[in-house]
């Protein structure tokens, strides 16, 4: 806990950040207007922990993280201002060239949707291999070895014969695997995992899942992971940051976020979500619906949606939430909230 | 509870076996796929009836027999006393009216080219006797208001509208013909957390309203959990255990059962760690060429050469409900306090 | 709140009767605006209406449409537009260039170009726009039937379409049109309309294929609807833009393709006038008398042109995302 005094936010955490994304702007200019799909984000991800990025649809949270992968389509897609620093360097600042010679050994990405990341026509031990023969310029022979191992790794029986195979020769929970393998192809310190386990069901789930933490045991790697089920952030996670209509408006450790929520959105969240003990009675859902990013409200980006929102006279001076953006501030020791009255509301 | 009262509709071993072909023109069977092999369900009026399996279990499969849009291999849908497939032209139309379906998929449930007005309407010019013409546009609004949607947006169109808001455009459209049975399948699984509260709780007010019963088909064991009255869970085109609420989430028996349960990540810091994790190896075999005897003993760390032998048939074995395992036995997976 | 309801219904539907029957387009979108903003339009919508009120409000389809109503008035009643008479020939004045008197100039044989183009209009627009016809109604039926039912009917309506796909246009038109004596508009049309439906009917059956499993068919199905109601209200309206946009711009390529025909001796014959035959015995005497060619075939893309208008802006009004 004497770290607490070097990064206070992250109570618990270990040494210095590997990963940084300060004040990240990302907005999507298209014909039809601007959008701004992520609003001043501000994250970092410690060696060996796990930093979920918990959100529904439209809430920016891939797009946040495919701007650090410097796999956002530009154009539309532009980065308009912050910073990405990995070890303390800017990636934004790095040459695309070195961007290129980054990815890989550093961070690296499983996506949702294994099927459609794969090559069809590439067998999928040539494909985990390829990372080896681009970066580190290792043979057919020497790649196919390591594909292998690493099928081995992450779990995929009879590897010696599956090399061979063809993505679509393998079930869904299999293909993951074999993203998996793909990324930790390089030992990367940084794994960012985008709904790896949406797709799957939910036994074949807790088996990534399992898989994933094992593995981070193994490696002391960070994870990113970005999901909208708050089951497995509760289950995997270190610490969490709910973001909503491109920003964080709740980020600290999981058992403080989800015990004691100090924003209404989280708080919402969790009473939509049917509990055992929910049976038989009604939810109590947040109302409405998340926000056109096109067109995301003035004031507090929630707070047309919010049942505490407090806008015009009922509102104390300097806020309204119909009037003044809320800053995501820290609320208590380790604990950070974008919302005007979090203290009103969910005490010190 | 349920026994003193007639089901509305039963389902009696329902079979479901797609050929696997090969060749365009000339046409060869090479295999069948056993898409549902076997299932028997009675629902009862104003009931909720959930049936959970992972993908592949055939659980959208009997959905589509349950409404004619496929016909059984073998196996009887009974609706007041008739068999479904056996009705003709003016029985199935009497069927379609008393029986009607929500879709997953929001985007893809609605015909983009169509109003929804349009869209909630057609079921009465399929049906003209049900609303006469004059009244349609007032009962349109009727029914948007119902679902909870601004009776005034009859006249968008449905990429208009957000995925919540399509899902109860869905649901209008079903309850158009004020059907007394209500095919739920997936209704909620392609929306968001905060959305699908709100049509969780749409679904129950309109039971509580309209007196409907639904068969609930779904993955997600705690949206099923919140909604069902009973529940049957499948496996590979069977069902493994069925019983009311507390059996299958409290007791259950079977231990695919006891899998599945355990797998659903808990929402509460609290309960972390709390509840037994069981992670079963392997995937779902292929129906086409499923395992003999019980079909869940390549995944069962219980399985015995008895499994492989002999096909457990869904009884009581001691449990108070329903299971199909040679070696059922009640755990407690969740602790609920 | 469903005590109220029916009363407000009623008050509403007076008000928008009117709205419907309004005359004007100016008066239509004023209280259409209104009527929106009041949020009671009860006016029961629909592709087709809503399509046709963006039309009238679309230039490109206004100007289309203006440009095809000048042609198609051309095809009609050529009288309006010329008073000379295209078969009075006088050979001193063999291809004089246009001048104040004759505006297009005179032809080879001596006869007034600009009577002859405007009287040319009638069999272009007519061997085009009938071909479409016929190669649309085909392309639909067949590709219609072909994707709906599949199996068997569709492997054997596929090798079919095969088989013609392998004789080139002109080719098949060619060698149809020889066997036959007489040789007039319907003939060409026809052996136009043979050997020109392939296409259209792939992009229906594609189409078909893609929607038919689309769970809002299998919802209607579900509400009892027949196989001619799935077809005509959930499946053709879905398959309508791409082979419409494909119809506008094959209008060109079939006046094009009679042009070719009557080059070749085997299309329409004289006494007969198209653009096609007069751009093609222009051509002869492309050198020194260019606007022998350019003045059939300003007129030819002008048609075309305007049957591209009409196709672009319908293929929008029937996609209700970009309204």
């Amino acid at each position: 806990m004497s770290e607490t005094l070097t990064t206070p936010q992250f109570a618990g955490s270990v040494g210095v950040p590997v990963l940084e994304v300060d004040d990240l702007h990302v907005e999507f200019r298209t014909t039809y207007g601007t959008v701004s799909a992520v609003n001043g984000i501000t994250y970092s991800v410690n060696k060996g922990e796990t930093l979920a990025i918990l959100g529904e649809s439209g809430s920016g949270k891939s797009v946040s993280v495919q701007a650090v992968m410097g796999i956002l389509d530009t154009p539309p897609g532009f980065i308009t201002s912050g910073s990405i620093r990995f070890h303390g360097e800017d990636i934004l600042k790095m040459s695309s060239h070195k961007q290129r010679i980054l990815r890989g050994p550093g961070i690296a990405m499983v996506f949702q949707d294994a099927l459609s990341s794969l090559n069809p026509v590439f067998s999928v031990g040539h494909q985990i291999g390829e990372m080896h023969r681009a970066h580190q310029g290792a043979s057919r022979r020497e790649a196919k070895a390591k594909a292998i191992e690493l099928m081995e790794r992450v779990g995929i029986p009879a590897a010696r014969e599956r090399v061979n195979d063809y993505p679509h020769q393998f079930s869904g929970g299999m293909r993951q695997r074999v993203m998996i393998a793909m990324a930790l192809a390089l030992d990367p310190e940084i794994l960012i995992a985008d709904e790896p386990t949406t797709a799957l069901d939910v036994t074949v789930q807790a088996q990534i899942m399992e898989l994933l933490s094992d593995l981070q045991a193994d490696t002391g790697m960070g994870l990113i992971l970005i999901t909208h089920d708050l089951g497995v952030v509760n289950e995997v996670a270190d610490r969490v940051a709910v973001m909503y209509a491109g920003k964080i408006v709740e980020s600290g450790t999981i058992d403080e976020v989800f015990t004691s929520p100090t924003h209404p959105y989280t708080a919402g969240l969790m009473s939509s979500v049917p509990q055992a003990e929910s049976k038989g009675t009604r939810l109590n859902p947040i109302t409405g619906q998340p926000p056109n990013l096109a067109a995301i409200p003035a004031g507090c980006s929630f707070h047309p949606r919010c049942p505490h929102a407090r806008v015009g006279s009922a509102a104390a001076p300097g806020r309204d939430c119909a009037v003044e953006v809320p800053d995501l501030r820290e609320v208590r020791p380790g604990r950070k909230s974008g919302c005007h009255y979090s203290e009103e509301l969910y005490g010190e | 509870m349920s026994d003193s009262r007639e089901p509305i509709l039963v389902i009696k071993d329902l079979v479901k076996h797609f050929p696997l072909t090969s060749g365009i023109v000339f046409r060869r069977t090479v295999g069948q796929v056993q898409a549902v092999d076997g299932v028997s369900l009675e629902l009862y009026p104003g009931e909720t009836m959930g049936l959970v399996g992972e993908s592949g279990c055939g659980k959208s499969t009997v959905s589509k027999l349950m409404m004619g849009l496929t016909k059984p291999t073998s196996g009887q849908i009974i609706f007041e006393g008739k068999d479904v497939a056996g009705m003709g032209r003016r029985e199935l139309r009497r069927y379609r009216r008393q029986v009607q379906i929500v879709f997953q998929d929001p985007y893809a449930s609605l015909n983009p080219r169509m109003t929804v007005g349009n869209i909630v309407a057609e079921a009465w010019e399929i049906h003209p006797d049900v609303v006469p013409k004059k009244e349609r546009s007032r009962r349109v609004r009727e029914l948007l208001d119902l679902v909870g949607l601004n009776p005034d947006y009859v006249n968008r169109y449905p990429h208009q509208f957000s995925g919540g808001q399509r899902q109860r455009i869905g649901v209008a459209r079903a309850l158009a013909l004020r059907p007394s049975v209500l095919v739920c399948d997936e209704p909620v699984s392609a929306l968001d957390v905060s959305v699908q509260a709100q049509v969780m709780n749409l679904l129950e007010d309109l039971q509580d309203e309209l007196g409907l019963s639904y068969l609930f088909i779904a993955h997600d064991l705690s949206v099923v959990r919140h909604l069902s009255d009973r529940v049957a869970v499948m496996y590979l085109g069977r069902i493994v255990e069925s019983g009311s609420h507390a059996d299958v989430y409290d007791r259950p028996a079977h231990p695919y059962t006891q899998a599945l349960l355990s797998a659903v990540p808990v929402h509460e810091p609290a309960l972390r760690g709390a509840k037994e994790r069981i992670v079963l190896t392997g995937d779902v075999p292929s129906p086409a060429n499923p395992p003999s005897g019980c079909r869940f003993r390549t995944r069962c760390w219980k399985a015995q050469q008895i499994c492989v032998d002999e096909d457990p048939a869904l009884t009581d074995r001691g449990q108070g409900h329903p299971s199909a395992c040679h070696f059922a036995e009640s755990v407690e997976i969740v602790h609920v306090d | 709140m469903t005590d109220q309801q029916p009363r407000d219904v009623e008050d509403d539907l007076g008000g928008t009767q009117t709205v419907i029957e309004s005359g004007s387009p100016q008066d239509q979108k004023a209280t259409e605006t209104t009527v929106a903003q009041a949020g009671g339009e009860l006016r029961q919508a629909s592709l087709w209406s809503d399509a046709w009120r963006q039309l009238r409000r679309s230039p490109l389809f206004l100007s289309g449409a203006a440009l095809f109503l000048v042609f198609a008035v051309m095809a009609v009643v050529p009288q309006l537009f010329t008073n000379a008479d295209p078969n009075v020939a006088d050979l001193s004045r063999s291809a004089e260039g246009p001048s104040g008197e004759a505006w297009f100039g005179y032809d080879i044989q001596g006869r007034d170009y600009f009577a002859n183009v405007v009287h040319g209009a009638r069999v272009s627009m007519a061997v085009g726009f009938f071909t479409v016809l016929g190669i649309l109604t085909i392309g639909v039926v067949v590709g219609a039937l072909a994707g709906y039912y599949g199996g068997w009917l569709d492997a054997v309506l596929a090798r079919v379409t095969d088989v013609f796909y392998g004789v080139p246009l002109i080719l098949g038109a060619f060698l149809l049109l020889s066997t036959l004596s007489n040789r007039g508009v319907p003939e060409v049309s026809l052996a136009l309309m043979v050997f020109g439906w392939m296409t259209a009917m792939r992009l229906v059956r594609s189409t078909v294929v893609s929607v038919k499993d689309a769970d809002y068919v299998q919802a209607a199905r579900a509400l009892g609807a027949s196989t001619w109601r799935i077809l005509t209200r959930h499946i053709l309206p879905n398959a309508v833009a791409p082979v419409l946009v494909y119809a506008t711009i094959t209008v060109g390529l079939i006046i094009a393709a009679e042009a070719t025909l009557s080059f070749l001796g085997i299309g329409l014959q004289l006494p007969e006038v198209s653009w096609g035959l007069q751009i093609n015995s222009g051509l002869n005497r492309f050198r020194d008398s260019s606007f022998l060619v350019f003045f059939p075939s300003l007129f030819l893309s002008l048609t075309v042109l305007s049957f591209i208008l009409m196709g672009d802006a319908l293929r929008d009004a029937l996609d209700p995302k970009l309204r």
